[in-house]
């Protein structure tokens, strides 16, 4: 078996974990917006509900969350399908990331500009959309390029719940082959190659989103 | 913003049709969802895309004599007894070892083979143990959730031979054996079945041999009825017409 050979095998896997990758990175953003909105606008007491939520996904293993949701939940009733479980572990968790990337994002913002806006009549939801938002979106993308690696990482914990992602394939062709250094090398050009591609789109958005002037770097 | 919102739409849609289908559950369904760990050869792996194996072949009778389908999904192997556990698998193979503990959480078929247990080393460093006396000297890596561990806490620890703390850990057989060709570890646990496979591609020999300790069944949820068809199918299949199934692979 050639090296091209090996390759070609382990990509049978790549659609799924490309599939687990976006799947759990939208999940995760759509988690951190809304925590870090819902920050904004809401109370002392949402805040405090929602600094507890962070907390907990942030300190809870991606492996005893994910089994808990898929092997755990059917016991009162509710069956989760692998790839949502995924989503509502490793898409949950990094969530909780993604709202303190999204923190630390709000408060590089010039307060002179939410001062102005609230001069000019600015509802708080106003201010959010039109001044906060738009910058701490931009503000983020390093922290959010970094986020995105590790849920492309993380995806091989969905062979744990039946997804035959590439380090499956992986470990199925050692136990066959006992050709591990060279399949473990393989997969890592993989990994390699799915990072680049996720990384040469992250630049497409940033690009297409830059400012002219402002924050050039 | 009408595309951002449609992106929203189609994204909320996915999750609830996601979580739709999951819900529905075929009544009766002659498919039987099987759950397996493709990385026990020969009782279970997988060649070309295809799942193959003794167990495989066992099972795959039973389901042509009986008329019913296979959907099979690889799990790791904790995934693999976590899905029978929790019923999402009808029922799991790859060489499981009949244990007390999983008797607890799950049932079991008779037992269909005889399995021995061996402590394989590298040939060039030829260790070769007469009795268990000189056992804790040596570093012994095992895969993670397999049965060894709990025959070495009810076993070994109380009678002072070997500690379950001494021992290091894998994700599975695969890499407890490159450990062992790199050095890192003297003496990997394997299965009497997959150390067969692996005596053919490795310099390794067995070093010690536990004998008549370990029975492999097939697993099944709680109270399955399965499982009582199929006992009743290795009945009307027969020892010898098993042994054969067996041989096939073993040798």
């Amino acid at each position: 078996m050639s090296f091209i050979e090996i390759l070609q095998i382990l990509l049978q896997g790549a659609g799924y974990t490309l599939l687990i990758t976006f799947s759990c990175a939208a999940t995760a953003l759509v988690v951190g917006l809304a925590i870090a909105m819902a920050r904004e606008l809401g109370g002392a007491w949402i805040s405090a509900v929602l600094s507890a939520w962070v907390y907990v996904f942030r300190g809870v293993p991606m492996l005893v969350l994910l089994f808990v949701v898929f092997f755990g939940l059917p016991g009162i009733g509710l069956d989760v399908p692998p790839l949502l479980a995924m989503m509502l572990s490793l898409g949950f968790i990094s969530g909780a990331y993604l709202s303190e990337v999204f923190r630390g994002a709000l408060a590089a913002i010039n307060p002179n500009e939410v001062l102005a806006a609230q001069a000019m009549g600015f509802t708080r939801f106003e201010t959010l959309r039109l001044i906060k938002l738009p910058q701490m979106l931009r503000f983020s993308v390093p922290g959010m390029i970094n986020e995105l690696t590790t849920v492309l990482k993380y995806s091989p914990f969905a062979y744990t719940v039946g997804l035959p992602e590439i380090t499956k394939q992986a470990m199925a062709l050692v136990a066959t082959t006992m050709r591990g250094i060279e399949i473990y090398v393989a997969i890592g050009l993989i990994y390699f190659a799915i990072y680049r591609l996720l990384l040469s789109f992250v630049r497409l958005i940033e690009k297409r989103y830059a400012v002219p002037g402002f924050a050039e770097e | 913003m009408t595309k951002r919102r449609r992106f929203l739409a189609a994204f909320a849609l996915g999750l609830a049709f996601v979580t739709v289908s999951g819900c529905g559950k075929a009544p009766a369904s002659k498919v039987i969802n099987v759950a397996v760990t493709p990385a026990s050869p020969p009782n279970l792996f997988e060649e070309n895309g295809q799942t193959k194996g003794l167990d495989y072949d066992l099972f795959d009778g039973y389901c042509k004599a009986r008329g019913c389908t296979l959907n099979i999904t690889a799990y790791d192997f904790q995934g693999m007894l976590g899905a029978v556990v929790s019923r999402k698998a009808d029922v799991a193979f790859s060489g499981i070892s009949i244990t007390e503990p999983r008797k607890q959480v799950m049932d079991f078929s008779k037992p269909y083979m005889d399995n021995d247990w061996d402590l394989v080393s590298m040939k060039s460093r030829n260790i070769k143990l007469a009795n268990l006396d000189t056992l804790k000297n040596y570093s012994i890596g095992i895969a993670r959730g397999t049965a060894y561990t709990d025959f070495i806490k009810t076993e070994l620890e109380p009678k002072g031979i070997y500690k379950v703390d001494q021992l290091k850990l894998y994700p599975t057989n695969s890499e407890a054996l490159t450990d062992l060709q790199n050095g890192q570890v003297d003496l990997v646990f394997l299965d009497g079945t997959v150390a067969s496979v692996y005596r053919k591609k490795l310099p390794i020999q067995d070093s010690y041999v536990f004998e008549g300790i370990d029975r492999l069944g097939f697993a099944f949820p709680k109270g399955s009825q399965l499982r009582v068809d199929f006992d009743k199918y290795l009945d009307e299949l027969g020892p010898e017409k098993r042994q054969a199934i067996i041989d096939k692979w073993m040798k």
